[in-house]
């Protein structure tokens, strides 16, 4: 016996790889949470729905986001006027991206309180969202429950409650980090063959060897960008696999960009490989590529080391002797 | 300073919101200013439901609780028609199920209603279909293995949420389209001359 369960979808959304999403059935909220093998479900019943919280934050993030954009736009004008098309269109692209994030960034949080615990609901995390999803679910729990009167609110909390679960931020994972360590690592590696290249050194078998360490190094970030949530790995470490995941878009990108521009400059006459490897934008691109590697690898091995460090030794023992 | 259970709190800096401000559009947190909406419902005030553990004790010819023999029985379970007592009884979907046919279903994947994730085979077959294909080569793996994932999986429980099953239908007709190429190639290499 299989029984299917109408659900209709709430306002709201989150992330990228995992997401987060409200669905509503007749008499709960089904928070689901969706990686790209699995859905991970929550239920709340309106029954046991206790209260609801909403509170708008700051958007630090919206300016800057803005301020990018228009940024970019105008250089990718400019770029457009010297005729440089493919560097416009690039920045032209970067000028979305920044668009989108400030358009996207969260501006408000949500809770849900039950009688056992108190949940944020993710995808509750911009205003105009957050109110019409609050208002559906204000009307259905109300359905099931009836609305508080003004008497029972103005006695204010109930004093004498049961023993409850204290609000607490969900626990956090410990993690070894296994695929942080080897992304790292292996970016090293890239990062060296990179340097083999510019010196001089460029083959097919190295170029292949590149090409699979840094699909490797894509795969482990994008694996270790899923893991790390909600793990007790530090912010900085967390936030160096975004800004390495943001540098190799970035970085295909502009490869993308700059064959293109000497295939463009030196279209037919571009019969041997030296006169390729030998053009000045190849150079240049390679040594971004090369110093980006070893930087983001180099820092992501030493905020590695020092959380390894900090996890294996306990914190000194504070025993109140001090005064 | 610990928070009390019973406050609603503001959830930028964690300080309660006063009742007088509950269930009051355009109110604002006490101390950080962040403008907040705290809705509060009758559950809120009310305690929690006691267990009910006064159930009667059998007396002598009245029907039994097949899990308690000395407990009255006062449903039978909707699925297996067992007696229950007050403790054994579970209201589930408007009906009175008993915990063994509830844990059964739910061990079976089949209680979309209990079941707290699923596992979306649709998406590990177009992952499998696609992303290798960039790659060219590992298709001679990945594309007989991704129609695999489509039969072995074609009827396995999929998202509780409604969902078609148009993702099985282009990753095997993506992994039939690379086996076909890669047939093509070997056949070519062979009657080349
Ligand atoms: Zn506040
Ligand atoms: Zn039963
Ligand atoms: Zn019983």
């Amino acid at each position: 016996m299989t029984t299917k369960l109408q659900y209709s979808r709430m306002p709201g959304r989150s992330g990228l790889v995992v997401r987060d999403f409200l669905w509503m059935s007749a008499d709960h909220l089904l928070s689901v949470r969706r990686n790209p093998f699995s859905e991970s479900y929550r239920r709340f019943y309106f029954a046991d729905t206790q209260a609801i919280v909403v509170t708008e934050l700051p958007n630090s993030l919206a300016p800057t986001g803005l301020t990018a954009a228009v940024l970019f736009i105008v250089t990718a004008a400019a770029l457009m006027y010297t005729w440089h098309p493919v560097w416009a269109s690039l920045c032209a692209l970067l000028s979305l991206v920044s668009f989108f994030v400030s358009w996207r960034s969260a501006d408000c949080a949500c809770y849900l309180q039950t009688s056992v615990s108190t949940e944020m609901l993710p995808s509750l995390r911009r205003r105009v969202d957050a109110a019409k999803a609050t208002a559906l679910l204000k009307a259905e729990i109300e359905r099931t429950q009836g609305s508080v009167s003004a008497e029972v609110l103005e006695m204010g909390p109930p004093v004498a409650r049961t023993a409850r679960l204290a609000t607490s931020k969900p626990a956090l994972r410990h993690s070894s980090g296994q695929m942080h360590w080897m992304a790292f690592a292996l970016m090293i590696v890239r990062g060296s063959i990179s340097a083999i290249s510019l010196k001089g050194a460029a083959s097919i078998p190295l170029g292949i060897a590149a090409t699979i360490v840094g699909t490797a190094i894509l795969l482990l970030l994008i694996l270790a960008a899923i893991q790390q949530r909600n793990s007790d790995l530090p912010v900085g470490v967390r936030r160096l696999v975004y800004v390495t995941l943001a540098f190799y878009i970035a970085s295909g990108l502009a490869s993308f960009a700059v064959s293109i521009y000497i295939a463009l400059q030196l279209g037919p006459r571009a019969t041997s490989q030296a006169m390729i490897m030998e053009n000045p934008m190849l150079k240049a691109y390679g040594l971004v590529d090369l110093i980006g590697f070893l930087v983001l690898g180099c820092t992501g091995l030493i905020l590695m080391w020092r959380h390894q460090r900090s996890v294996r030794t306990p914190p000194p023992l504070d025993l109140g002797n001090g005064g | 300073m610990p928070l009390a259970p019973e406050h609603l709190a503001c959830s930028r800096c964690n300080t309660p919101i006063p009742p007088a401000d509950w269930n009051r559009e355009h109110a604002f947190c006490p101390s950080c200013r962040a403008p907040v909406l705290a809705l509060v419902f009758p559950a809120f005030f009310s305690k929690r439901g006691t267990a009910t553990s006064g159930t009667p004790v059998l007396e002598a010819g009245e029907a039994s609780c097949f899990y308690h023999p000395l407990k009255r029985a006062v449903v039978p379970c909707d699925r297996c028609g067992r007696f229950l007592c007050a403790l054994c009884q579970v209201e589930f979907l408007g009906q009175n199920w008993c915990p063994r046919c509830i844990q059964a279903s739910s061990e079976k994947g089949q209680l979309a209603q209990l079941d707290p994730s699923r596992k979306l085979y649709d998406n590990l077959a177009l992952i499998l279909a696609t992303f290798p294909a960039l790659l060219v080569w590992p298709t001679i793996i990945t594309a007989p293995l991704t129609l695999y994932v489509v039969v072995r999986y074609w009827r396995a429980p999929s998202s509780i949420l409604p969902r078609t099953k148009i993702r099985f239908y282009i990753a095997a007709l993506l992994a039939t389209i690379e086996i076909g190429a890669w047939i093509w190639l070997v056949l070519f290499l062979i009657y080349r001359r």
